[in-house]
């Protein structure tokens, strides 16, 4: 092949800060798409050697072992707890962001995450929804679709037993120290560069001081659905797509104050 | 003046693919099929079979989620 000496020019491809490695998750897991997007992100903002990642516990902090940056497991769900100590023990000058599932950060950690915004934390978080408990086997998660069939809810999620699932990006974009949240999806390349951008804005309003960004990205879990991943990709457009809505939920460059006591 | 078409070559690391076809449903173009051959794995692997209608748009890289392939412009 004569082409392959002429000089040719990379359009796409491995982002500097994600290791020449085989990714350690599922076929058709869409976890992997998102670490690639926070490395080229990384990239582009100039600050990988300058970035600390938290990891929780679950599928989606298996990017850890692929990021070419330095990473703290926390426990499960405390990983803004943990974002918070290694933000304030370096005086703010880190970027601190934190990689959490639907597990993690939804059942256990939501109140870590709560109190994370309440105290006025700048870290950016990148939420992996994938609506099930990936790692244990398949069990019912917080943000599992009515109707959906898991380990734990063989009949499908029912709301007088299993209740509602949790919408966190419109959560999140209720409270005060959020100032970025935002859902996206990483189904088709027009959602792969909106995803980029958010992620991308979440860091820089930490990186400019202003507070806390926060980005939901879903996707599905064929193994935890038990179908291929083609199969997977068409539920999760059908289904997913359907209960949680994608967009931009809060972008404000500066904390609101709702009432402040003026002191003499 | 006539416009040069630009030619694109997509290299695809068949031992970090698992096979998910994600690539081939994204191309617009239908530039890739999944290939006979297994990798050592055991997974199928795709083949990049239409460099003429290829765009260079990077759809299969992006989307792919073990980050197998990448995409080249010879200049």
């Amino acid at each position: 092949m004569e082409e392959k000496d002429s000089p040719r020019r990379l359009i796409c491809g491995r982002p500097k800060s994600l290791m020449q490695a085989k990714s350690p998750l599922c076929s058709g897991c869409q976890h992997g798409i998102v670490g690639r997007i926070i490395s080229e992100v990384i990239d582009e903002l100039g600050i990988m050697g300058n970035v600390v990642g938290i990891g929780g516990v679950g599928c989606h902090a298996m990017s850890m072992f692929v990021m070419n940056v330095d990473f703290v497991q926390a426990l499960h769900g405390r990983a803004p707890a943990v974002g918070t100590g290694v933000k304030r023990g370096l005086n703010e000058e880190a970027v601190v962001f934190t990689i959490q599932g639907d597990g993690d950060l939804a059942a256990i950690g939501i109140g870590d995450l709560i109190n994370a915004t309440v105290r006025g934390e700048k870290l950016t978080t990148v939420f992996f929804n994938n609506a099930g408990y990936g790692t244990t086997g398949g069990q019912l998660a917080p943000t599992t679709l009515i109707g959906q069939v898991t380990t734990t809810t063989p009949d499908g999620r029912r709301p007088e037993a299993g209740g509602f699932p949790i919408h966190v990006a419109e959560l999140m974009a209720g409270l005060p120290g959020v100032v970025y949240s935002a859902r996206c999806a990483v189904n088709t390349l027009a959602q792969f560069k909106r995803t980029k951008k958010a992620i991308k804005t979440a860091f820089q309003k930490q990186i400019d001081g202003i507070g806390y960004g926060f980005v939901e990205v879903l996707s599905a879990c064929p193994p935890l659905l038990k179908m291929s991943p083609t199969k997977a990709r068409e539920w999760f457009e059908k289904h997913m797509l359907a209960e949680y809505p994608l967009g931009e939920f809060k972008n404000v460059n500066e904390r609101e104050i709702k009432y402040q006591i003026e002191n003499d | 003046m006539e416009k040069k078409k630009k030619v694109i070559e997509v290299e695809i690391n068949k031992e970090f693919c698992k096979g998910c076809s994600f690539c081939v449903d994204s191309c617009p173009k239908e530039c890739l099929i999944m290939g006979e051959e297994i990798n050592s794995v055991g997974y199928n692997f795709p083949v990049f079979i239409n460099q003429e209608d290829c765009t260079g748009c990077g759809a299969c890289s992006f989307l792919c989620p073990d980050i197998a392939i990448e995409v080249y412009q010879v200049v």
